[in-house]
């Protein structure tokens, strides 16, 4: 496998029909449901290449005499105007000058009818001559579905700030600040890393945020700032392994994570091809497996459990037997329907739920 | 550079990526890629010795490097003045001079907001800021491109704020003063005009009167109308930097005389520039000199000058409230007339009498005429208080009625927005708005398909008003009154308008705010007698149930239950009977939520009890149903609803069990989001909508896809 073919991004348009996705190589590959057959009844829903091309190639900053990646960092479709879908793709060089000191965020105007979208990345490639200055990024933010002058971005300190853009054009100061208190009986050498917020998405009906920082995701009501409404543990087994983990770098990956059409499910991924849905009426959880061996097409995937201690059952793995190259760090969830992409690593996996599918 | 382009092209339609056995029979072609753009001789010749320091390096690149280097390291002059001020000074900035010299437009540009930055983070002392850099600001500010002396003026303009009064008055007043002559290109007439404004709060009267004020005058008689106008803006800081008495004899009459120019922009100007500065005249002056300006620059705006109507009701809030108390009654009657009629300007009442009028509107016209009616909206709070809040619903009930229903939504919008200030200014009158709020619908009568929007919007607004009010007193009083008057009110149309609110309130509050306060008070109307109330009631219990959680709100579950039974076995209307029967399978469809923290602390607290409160009261709801004869088919229904309580109950052990160390482990041998379990309940169609049964429609392996020609 090489390192240009592995999966960066993976976007639903607003209808569902259309999939993007953007890989380390600049390519981006779009994906489009084929219509429901009735001769064929298994054929409804699949997905099909529509159209590939190179959106980035790799570039040279001149400022800082670096080579700039090609790999997708971010793909948005943007609503539909006219028979044309247009989508706005990113990578590194978005914004090539570098700033330290203070937060920095970087924005893409989308010219579409006041449309806008935001973009942002944090700046680990480039080192500011004292390490000190730099004491927070920003990692994710998006704008608000509803209300164009509010967006969220989150840092690496596990906060989340809403801005309004009707109180000021730049938004160095936020209107709202959402934060938990740090449980000090946890802390240790690795609270903050763990803490950094590696995704943010709002919920369709606006009303709440999911983050995603290393070991949960959680669910954050926009009305109450001192903390999240609801915590979700991804794979709290790994806190124990923490030390090996930052050794081989992983404690670093950024996962993201997913709302369904309803917002009363919520998805993100783990290690080992493993990706992990959270009911929240109902509290269960469920881990599923992206593998190429349980999933020959049309095949149905089983719950996966990882085990922890002494009891452990027939299909059980266990927690150092689980494969940390493969990790499931983006996913996407079909806007209206139970259908669902995942990239792992070099391989794109879209699933559908059984009784989503009886339905029609 | 393009990637190699592939002969096949209508894969779109194969089923290429559904079988890896089909993918392997295509010829699939790599994409070369090239890892750099550069070729290794241009990269030679951007490169730079290692060895050299960051100091060294910019040294370097200014003296040798190409443009687009050297405007790199002024642009990183900020972070090198952090890192080490002293030798930045000494070593790069006298480079930085000697190149701006030469400089194109893009390096000067990025040097005024590298300036202004340094500036900005103070990483050095100001005394040492003008010593080392004002005198370069200045050199570039005569530049000969407009874009690039304008950048430069910003910078400065900042520098004065931040400047001491002795060196402002050398480097900056006095050779403005020397040199502020016709004979000055008008670029840099104007930019003396920003300066002044800038200065005339630094110095002291008597400095201001011999130094400032009379270059302040000979700009404010210019014969370019451009600069009039120019200072004319200015005089406004320059006012309030010389205090009222020199404003007095020196600011006003020049702005009278300005106000009477010939050019339209100057009078504008000078007309806005008086309403901001009413605050700084005393009454004698406002009585004498402002208000016949003022009134007769509104008469005129109608007759002669309409372009500037839109400025005029911009500031009409701000000029009725700096005039207020030395109107006449017939004056003070007057402007609102003035107001009201600016409020309705271009919309067809307006000119229902003259039809070519109409649709000789131009859509410039018409663009106006909305910007008009958006600033009205806009000072609508304004006119409240100019009115008297006591007299709202006499004197601009009409006209609030008028902007809120207005055809152009940005109009609408403004009023929205604004609808805060307007709570504000009639805070001491809430019980009126409620009032108003409840008994619109019978005042108006003819006129009720019109005023439901207001009164959403009213309650809306009443909702978000209560949800920042921290006082509890005027809290309960509020919640109280909405309960009171609108959901036990006599009319059926408060109590519609109640169910309304109660909306509202799930969409502003927490869950358990809502199941507090209201709950029960929407369920009661399970019993009203109007029909269109029980239906508006049915359509909201889904989300009315979705505020509960298990178990804190059980016993008003139980409550919901009891009313959806009632009404199963009561209603005698066709139609209401049709969408109880709907909201009862949507309500079954519905997962409750389940408190996970709540249901640990009552499961330790029932240890050892042998069976737990959901068990008993799934026990108890399947009794009822036994004994129940009445519509035992519907009934059936509503009971299944309750299964989603008993598979909380599952859930419940199984996250229990999670929680106790290892969430990702449940105990149970059922598997999550896998209810193929059915020891609980036989309906297959509520089992069949948990189930969440994944299975793979497609895997693509990302090294088999191919980049085509497609180009974007």
């Amino acid at each position: 496998m090489r390192i240009s073919d592995i999966i960066s991004t993976v976007e639903f348009n607003h209808t569902g029909e259309l999939l993007a996705t953007g890989d380390k190589g600049g390519r981006v590959v779009i994906f489009q449901r084929e219509p429901e057959s009735k001769n064929e009844p298994y054929n409804q829903g699949e997905y099909n290449v529509y159209s590939t091309f190179q959106s980035h190639e790799p570039e040279f900053d001149y400022l800082k005499s670096l080579e700039i990646e090609e790999k997708i960092n971010k793909i948005k479709w943007l609503p539909q105007q006219n028979a044309a879908h247009s989508l706005l793709s990113t990578n590194d060089a978005f914004g090539p000058r570098c700033f330290f000191h203070t937060l920095r965020m970087k924005q893409i105007m989308g010219y579409n009818k006041s449309q806008m979208w935001l973009y942002s990345r944090d700046i680990v490639d480039i080192k500011p001559a004292n390490m000190e200055d730099l004491t927070e990024v920003i990692t994710a933010s998006e704008f608000h579905p509803h209300h164009c002058n509010l967006f969220v971005y989150s840092s690496s300190k596990g906060s989340l700030r809403l801005c309004d853009m009707r109180a000021s054009a730049l938004c160095d100061k936020h209107s709202k600040l959402y934060e938990e208190p740090e449980d000090p009986s946890n802390r240790s050498f690795f609270s903050e890393i763990i803490s950094s917020v590696s995704d943010v998405k709002f919920s369709h009906s606006g009303r709440y945020m999911l983050t995603r920082d290393y070991l949960t995701v959680k669910v954050w009501d926009l009305n109450m700032e001192t903390k999240p409404v609801e915590t979700y543990q991804v794979h709290d087994y790994l806190r124990s392994k923490l030390c090996s983990l930052y050794e081989n770098d992983c404690i670093f990956d950024k996962f993201e994570c997913a709302w369904n059409g309803s917002d009363s499910v919520i998805m993100t991924g783990a290690y080992n091809n493993f990706f992990r849905m959270f009911d929240r009426n109902t509290k269960r959880d469920v881990t599923l497996e992206a593998s190429r061996e349980s999933s020959k097409p049309r095949a149905i995937l089983k719950p996966r459990r990882v085990c922890v201690g002494g009891k452990r059952r027939k299909d059980d793995i266990s927690v150092d037997s689980l494969d940390f190259t493969k990790k499931i760090l983006h996913t996407a969830w079909h806007p209206t329907e139970n259908i669902i992409a995942i990239a792992a690593t070099n391989n794109l996996y879209i699933f559908q739920d059984k009784v989503n599918s009886e339905m029609h | 550079m393009r990637p190699e382009i592939f002969s096949k092209m209508d894969f779109s339609h194969s089923s290429l990526f559904g079988y890896i056995e089909d993918l392997q029979e295509l010829t699939i072609i790599e994409r070369p890629v090239r890892r750099s753009l550069k070729t290794p001789e241009e990269i030679e010749r951007l490169t730079v010795d290692e060895e050299l320091s960051d100091i060294e390096r910019a040294v370097y690149l200014l003296s040798s490097g190409q443009d687009i280097q050297g405007t790199s390291v002024v642009a990183n002059l900020p972070v090198l003045m952090r890192q080490n001020p002293a030798e930045t000074l000494r070593r790069v900035l006298p480079k930085i001079r000697e190149v701006l010299h030469v400089a194109g437009v893009e390096m000067q540009l990025t040097a005024a907001v590298s300036f202004l930055t340094v500036l900005q983070e103070e990483s050095v002392s100001i005394h040492t800021y003008s010593h080392s850099f004002l005198h370069i600001i200045l050199q570039n500010l005569e530049h000969r491109d407009a874009g690039v002396s304008n950048a430069w003026l910003e910078t400065l303009l900042a520098v004065i704020e931040a400047l001491p009064k002795e060196t402002v008055r050398h480097e900056i007043l006095n050779p403005l003063v020397a040199k502020a002559q016709l004979s000055q290109t008008l670029q840099s007439r104007l930019a003396s005009c920003k300066i002044m404004g800038k200065v005339a709060n630094k110095f002291e009267a008597h400095i201001i009167k011999r130094e400032v004020l009379p270059l302040v005058k000979s700009l404010c008689q210019d014969v370019e109308y451009e600069v009039r106008t120019c200072m004319c803006r200015q005089l406004e800081h320059v006012a309030r930097g010389i205090g009222t008495e020199l404003t007095k004899t020196v600011v006003l009459p020049e702005l009278v005389e300005l106000a009477r120019d010939e050019g339209s922009s100057v009078r504008l100007a000078a007309f806005e520039t008086l309403v901001n500065l009413l605050d700084m005249f005393d009454t004698d002056d406002r009585s004498q000199t402002v208000l016949p300006l003022v009134k007769s620059f509104c008469e005129k705006s109608f007759k002669a000058d309409e372009s500037i109507l839109v400025s005029l009701s911009f500031h009409l809030g701000k000029l009725c409230n700096g005039l207020y108390g030395i109107f006449t009654p017939e004056q003070h009657l007057r402007f609102l007339e003035f107001y009201k009629k600016l409020s309705t300007l271009g919309l067809q009442q307006e000119n229902g009498h003259n039809d070519n009028q109409l649709h000789l509107q131009t859509l410039e016209q018409e663009k106006k005429y909305i910007s008009v009616r958006k600033n009205c909206a806009y000072n609508f709070p304004a006119m409240i208080v100019f009115v008297d809040p006591k007299n709202f619903h006499l004197e601009l009930y009409s006209i609030f009625f008028c902007l809120c229903h207005d055809p152009e939504v940005s109009v609408r919008y403004t009023m929205a927005i604004s609808f805060f200030e307007v709570l504000d200014a009639l805070v001491g009158h809430l019980p009126e708005i409620l009032e108003l709020m409840t008994n619109g619908g019978e005042n108006n009568g003819s006129e009720n398909k019109n005023v439901l929007p207001v009164q959403k919007a009213a309650a809306r607004t009443l909702c978000v008003y209560l949800r920042y009010n921290r006082k509890q007193e005027q809290r309960h009083e509020v919640i109280q009154k909405l309960i009171e008057q609108l959901g036990q009110g006599k009319s059926y149309w408060n109590r519609l308008r109640f169910l309304d609110t109660c909306e509202f309130i799930m969409e502003l509050f927490s869950k358990s705010f809502f199941c507090k306060y209201f709950f029960l008070p929407v369920l009661e109307l399970t019993h009203d007698p109007v029909a269109n109330v029980r239906m508006k009631l049915c359509c909201l219990l889904p989300k009315v149930k979705s505020t509960l959680k298990i178990p804190t709100d059980k016993h008003l579950l139980q409550q919901l239950e009891l009313c959806i039974r009632k009404l199963l076995c009561q209603e005698k209307d066709k139609d209401v009977l049709t969408i109880v029967k709907r909201t009862v399978l949507e309500l079954d469809r519905m997962e409750i939520s389940v408190d996970a923290e709540q249901l640990e602390k009552e499961k330790q607290k029932n240890e050892g009890r042998s069976t737990n409160i959901n068990e008993k009261m799934f026990e108890k709801k399947r009794r009822d149903s036994k004994t129940s004869s009445v519509l035992a088919k519907s009934l059936n229904l509503s009971i299944s609803g309750s299964s989603s309580g008993t598979s909380a109950d599952d859930s419940f052990r199984t996250h229990s069990a999670g929680n106790s160390g290892n969430a990702a482990v449940p105990s149970s041998s059922r598997n999550l989001f896998n209810s193929a379990d059915q020891k609980n309940n036989g309906n297959k169609e509520s089992q069949s909508r948990k189930m969440s049964i994944w299975y793979i429609i497609e895997r693509v392996e990302w090294d088999k896809v191919k980049v085509s020609a497609f180009d974007m």
